[in-house]
């Protein structure tokens, strides 16, 4: 089993960690296809095409890249043909979740017990699930962390204290004895209580691997005596079976879940509350009023504390943050399986595509550089271009993947996430912060003002006031361009955008109808304490919130996306809260059986452009939003030059999604699946082709650990040479692979050219036995949150004879200086191999003797058993 | 006065069918906790969504659970919840009765919207221009292919085409289409392989219809070659049947034309029971075709009714199952009064 283990990392260090680097090193350097101001190509067309008929799609050139992830099967078979590339990112991860719910008198639920849930962990077979159901597009994962994220450098050795590995007959013995204390019987191989037999319901999903992945785990369960119902299902009835009942219902008893990685996170504070505290609603009974629920109170609150930044600093942090995870595997209510990597196959010599860690090229920068040199029109395949939750709207749509993947090519947000690291950066929009966070306090100055829904106007906060941070955003990069239909953006927008969140939230009369909005954006609106305009370009923005990384406080106090001019904005609030015959948000427009407003239906541009021409006639101007201390931003004749061109933008596209990106949307054709970006070449756009290209990221990756061999009491000195990301934070763990405990942790030092060393001192040394252990060495940059983990075989050797250690000592001065040569280390190393060889041989002499000397007495006294036993004659 | 007497008892009777559809429907959906559960899991799926999404923005858990609390509350009150079903359903299926089909949960129309009646608006059409045209295509070839056969009984002509036949109505749908799209479409590219337009789409009106009806050709051609076969054995054997009568050895014995025997007394004995059939596959074509819609991707109302379960629509189930219901007992209504005509020797 152990050699299981090391055989795992072996493949995962051979096959994955390959297929990632190769991913990183294809398009690092970038040739903008031209000077001028916008994308890099003139046009996208994004079509729909089935997931089957994806890789024939790439290869007849009927797309140039797929926005969806193939089948492993499709995927591998790909990577074959010539002119294709793979583009790959760790995008999905999948879990078992277990009912743990106690059942009713007379029955025994086998996921009560947590012994059994814990042992079900032994019983997944991971590596098969890797490398041989996604054809090793997929990499083991025992807790919620993928081994590629930030956080499994915190949890790394707890997570391998748990020692989870495949291991039936373990899993056996642990529920068998578990079972039978709480009154299972088994008989003939299958488990009854109460003379009836243990049923599992088991829903599988089918839609991908997970089938497979669950009829695996099915088997296993029936050899070990469950009788198990699998119920096949796809999204809706499986998630109306186990998210919409109550666990005692026993609707359900394992379910096979899948996750999508939404953007890579350097300090995870919510995925491990997802994913493990029940107070956060993602366990079983998942917070539902009137069901049973699942409950850790401990969990709860060390969670909680990791959520609200209830820690000193970050060393604290992380031990809450190990803390929760070990509780979270000892539940064993959700099981890790595998990370799967996606694969998104695109035509070879396509340019311009980054690579973000968690999602791949679906970055938001792919679409600003993608170019196929010699070709205007870059040709982007997905799944769906429409579905029916489709809905363009910027306050209360964009729920679905598909949208959302266009859109990126539409709108410039003001601020993004890094791709290589997840932090927040300026992108748009600059900015500065100030903060005293966590503790202390910045008084708000008097002039600073909110919105006042009562009195219809922005009114100052005055005296008094204090919040934790102030960030300073600067909008000139948006002001000094325009909007799509040729307007210029400015601080009106931006004001539209603040008035249209405060006042759908604190005007009674809007919250009322759009309830959902509402109440889930006033805790977040409520801890904005006032804004202030510094001049033509910048705004203050005061917040109470504090994040121990600042750029994550400006992320926080971005209080508009800018994405939309306000004269689209007031329509639709017009078209929303006026005439009632639209809806922002899903649950409203069922509710008042209205449709969700979508400014790319038909029905609902026209309405939008109806109302905007009517503002027009009607010389409006919104109440009070554009009069800031007495001075007017916006005058009716400016307001009738927005609408004209807003008009005007229907008339020609027939849709009115009118934003500020590199792209404009001017076709979108549901019943054909199709919709086509035009380059936005306005010579003030401030981002020019190449200008926002990262390209892959340059994943650290630890080619070679030397100084393997060591010996007790003396200290070691081993040397890793790494490639890739620089800045690189080396971590080691020194495990006793029996029983895969912890026994030595530090951290390496750069000696220079990509390498570390690690000293291990003679007082760990000298603790070890003579044999074969385990050093996992983990390692992230600065530049990627990434982490690249190797597992060497370290083996330790004694100490060798008196005269062999005075030749000894010769050789090992050298090594004391860490330059020592490798051919140096070899030979002291084989010196080592010697001494600890005729040692072995005496151990085993004596083994051997002992053991001839065992069987004797085994076997005499079987025969002397035997004739005690024969019957009389 | 009889006759209308009948048929307005038969109407009668029919619209009570209609009735006793919705009532099991409803009954089943209420009864069994099925439309408690549905509406159950999808606000409990929302407020998922909704703590997940708080999750990124509200760092106070007590704040997050008061959230939760009242949108909860809201989500009860707005889906029914707060009611039993047998007050909550009975206004759905009166809504229902009186046309208004209401609105869908998580279906939508191209246009964006969720009215029930603009979907199925939306969808009828391209349910007409397949399995409809489909079907006539199969009833015309059938029709001439069975009469001819008929008249052909045991030549070799007949045995072949008997054969193909029973292949054609055999062969699963989906399997043809699969077949279809790997042979004319992948391989020699002489039709798309599915939607309902290329991409980019024409700009022109004509341009779009000639488009629709480039990709509709392959899936009608599925839905022909799996129905024709049944067709036109139907056919045959129906026009044999009539053929071996009585009357019509007498018409024969009488001298008549063989045409005219054909025409007088055969085909229009035989043509009540191929008219029923035609006018109930007509009926049914409304209802589209799942599996073929699903193969090529073309949004019908096959795919919409299994959209509808598949995404736990309640109001758009029972829409269809109403729409479905009372075509079809309009089409039983039209045959009985179109059986009148057609057979003298039918008599209320």
């Amino acid at each position: 089993m152990r050699k299981m283990l090391v055989l795992t990392f072996l493949v995962f260090m051979l096959f994955i960690s390959p297929i990632l680097t190769q991913a990183q090193g294809q398009g690092s350097s970038y040739d903008p296809p031209h000077e001028k101001p916008g994308p890099a190509a003139d046009k996208i067309q994004f079509k729909a095409v089935a997931v089957e008929l994806a890789p024939a799609a790439v290869e007849k050139g009927e797309i140039d890249i797929y926005y969806f992830n193939l089948k492993s099967v499709a995927a591998r078979k790909i990577r074959e043909t010539t002119g294709i590339d793979i583009h790959q990112a760790p995008a999905t991860t999948l879990s078992l979740v277990l009912n743990p719910a106690p059942a009713p008198k007379g029955e025994l639920n086998p996921f009560s017990i947590g012994e059994v849930r814990s042992a079900l962990q032994s019983l997944i077979n991971r590596d098969f699930v890797a490398n041989e159901i996604y054809q090793g597009l997929a990499v083991p994962m025992t807790s919620h962390l993928t081994p590629f994220d930030a956080d499994f450098l915190t949890v790394g050795d707890t997570v391998r204290e748990f020692n989870i590995r495949y291991d039936p007959e373990f899993a056996r013995s642990i529920i068998e004895d578990a079972m039978t204390k709480n009154g299972a019987e088994l008989r003939d191989g299958r488990w009854f209580f109460d003379d009836r037999p243990i049923s599992l319901r088991f829903i599988v999903r089918v839609e991908d691997e997970r089938r497979e992945i669950g009829d695996l785990i099915a088997a296993e369960l029936d050899k070990l005596g469950f009788t198990i119902e699998r119920t096949y299902q796809t999204f809706g009835p499986a998630i109306f079976k186990v998210y919409g009942t109550d666990p005692i219902a026993f609707e359900w008893h394992l379910y096979t879940e899948g996750w999508g990685r939404g953007s890579v996170e350097r300090f995870d504070f919510a995925n491990i509350n997802q994913m493990y505290a029940p107070w956060l609603g993602n366990m079983p009974g998942w917070q539902e009023f009137g069901y049973w629920q699942f409950e850790n109170r401990k969990i709860d609150e060390i969670g909680q504390r990791i959520f609200q930044g209830d820690f000193s600093g970050i060393s604290e942090r992380n031990e809450l943050y190990r803390r929760a995870t070990a509780m979270g595997i000892s539940d064993s209510v959700r099981i890790w399986i595998a990370a799967v990597v996606n694969s998104f196959p695109g035509k070879s010599g396509i340019q311009g595509i980054t690579k973000d860690v968690a999602i791949g090229p679906k970055s938001l920068f792919t679409l600003r550089d993608i170019y196929i040199p010699g070709n205007d029109i870059v040709k982007v395949g997905n799944l769906w271009v429409w579905t029916e939750r489709t809905t363009w709207n910027p306050v209360g749509g964009f729920t679905d993947v598909y949208s959302a993947d266009i859109w990126r090519g539409v709108t410039d947000p003001p601020i993004v996430r890094n791709p290589f690291t997840g932090v927040p950066m300026p992108f748009r929009a600059t900015y500065d912060i100030t903060t005293a966070g966590p503790d202390g306090n910045i008084s708000v100055p008097d002039d600073a003002f909110l919105w006042d829904s009562e009195k219809r106007g922005w009114q100052r906060v005055g005296s008094g006031v204090d919040t934790t941070s102030k960030v300073t955003i600067n909008y000139e990069k948006y002001f000094a361009s325009k909007w799509h239909h040729g307007e210029s953006i400015g601080m009106e927008d931006v004001l539209y955008g603040i008035f249209q969140s405060f006042d759908l939230v604190y005007n009674p009369e809007k919250s009322k109808i759009e309830v959902a909005i509402a109440t889930t954006s006033k805790p977040f609106l409520d801890t904005f304490k006032g804004f202030r305009v510094l001049n033509n370009t910048s705004l203050e923005v005061y917040v109470d919130f504090w994040h121990f990384v600042p750029d994550y406080i400006a992320d926080y106090a971005q209080p508009t996306g800018l994405s939309m001019p306000w004269e689209v904005l007031a329509a639709m609030d017009d078209i929303v809260f006026g005439q009632r015959k639209a809806a922002y948000s899903s649950t409203s427009s069922v509710r008042f059986q209205v449709p969700w407003i979508s400014l790319v239906a038909d029905r609902d541009a026209r309405l939008v452009r109806t109302t905007m021409m009517r503002f027009s006639a009607a010389d409006f101007v919104p109440e009070g939003v554009f009069t800031l201390d007495g001075t007017q931003l916006v005058n009716v004749d400016q307001a009738r030059q927005r609408y004209e061109a807003a008009v005007d933008w229907f008339d020609r596209y027939g849709i009115l999604v009118v934003s500020n990106g590199p792209y404009q949307l001017t076709t979108f054709d549901p019943p054909a699946q199709f919709a086509e970006l035009t380059a936005f070449r306005d010579p003030k756009y401030p981002f020019k082709s190449g200008e926002w290209f990262f390209g892959s990221p340059s994943l650290p990756e630890i080619v070679k650990v030397s100084g393997t061999t060591l010996v007790r009491g003396a200290a070691g000195d081993l040397r890793v040479e790494t490639r890739g990301a620089s800045n690189l934070q080396l971590r080691y763990s020194l495990i006793n692979p029996a029983s895969n405990d912890v026994l030595a942790r530090g951290e390496g030092n750069e000696v220079g050219g990509g390498s570390y060393a690690i000293a291990l001192p003679s007082s760990v040394t000298s603790a070890l036995d003579p044999g074969v252990y385990q050093m996992v060495i983990s390692a992230i940059s600065d530049d990627v949150s990434y982490v690249a983990e190797r597992a060497e075989v370290i083996r330790v050797e004694t100490a060798p004879a008196p005269l062999e250690i005075s030749n000894q000592i010769t050789e090992v001065t050298p090594s004391e200086d860490v330059n020592v040569t490798e051919q140096e280390r070899s030979s002291k190393t084989s010196v080592s191999t010697s001494t600890s060889q005729g040692e072995a041989d005496e151990s085993f002499n004596t083994i051997a003797i002992v053991a001839v000397l065992a069987v004797l007495v085994v076997v005499g006294s079987l025969i002397f058993k035997r004739r005690r036993r024969m019957p009389k004659a | 006065m009889a006759r209308a007497r009948t048929l307005a008892t038969r109407g009668v009777t029919l619209m009570g069918v209609l009735l006793t559809v919705l009532l099991l429907v409803v009954a089943t959906l209420g009864a069994t906790g099925l439309s408690d559960k549905m509406l159950g899991a999808i606000a409990n799926e929302e407020l998922r969504g909704i703590r997940q999404g708080l999750a990124q923005t509200i760092r106070d858990p007590g704040e997050i659970e008061r959230v939760i609390q009242e949108r909860r509350e809201q989500l009860t009150e707005e889906y029914g919840l707060d009611q039993p079903w047998f007050f909550r359903l009975p206004g759905l299926l009166w809504r229902v009765l009186s046309l208004d089909l209401g609105s869908a949960r998580t279906l939508k129309s191209f246009g964006g919207s969720a009215r029930v009646s603009d979907i199925v608006l939306e969808r009828v059409p391209n349910t007409l221009i397949l399995v409809t045209s489909a079907l006539a295509i199969t009833a015309i070839l059938g029709l001439a292919l069975g009469v001819k056969l008929a008249t052909r009984v045991g030549t070799r002509t007949d045995r072949s085409v008997s054969y193909v036949a029973a292949i054609s109505n055999a062969l699963p749908s989906w399997w043809v289409g699969i077949l279809l799209l790997l042979v004319l479409s992948f391989q020699f590219g002489l039709f798309p392989s599915g939607g309902l337009y290329s991409t980019p789409p024409p700009v022109t009106d004509l341009g779009r219809i000639v488009d629709l009806l480039w990709h509709a050709a392959l899936p009608i051609l599925t839905l022909v070659l799996v129905t024709i076969g049944g067709w036109t054995f139907s056919v045959r054997s129906m026009v044999l049947n009539i053929a071996h009568e009585d009357f019509v050895t007498v018409a024969r014995a009488k001298g008549l034309p063989e045409g005219l025997v054909m025409r007088r007394h055969i085909i229009r004995a035989a043509a009540p029971p191929i008219v029923t059939t035609l006018i109930l596959s007509l009926a049914n074509s409304v209802g589209g075709a799942i599996l073929v819609e699903s193969v090529f991707n073309w949004p019908g109302m096959g795919r919409l009714y299994f959209d509808a379960i598949m995404a736990l629509d309640e109001a758009v189930i029972i829409a269809l199952t109403f729409l479905f219901t009372l075509i079809y007992v309009v089409a039983r209504f039209i045959l009985e009064i179109l059986y009148l005509y057609l057979d003298p020797r039918v008599q209320y």
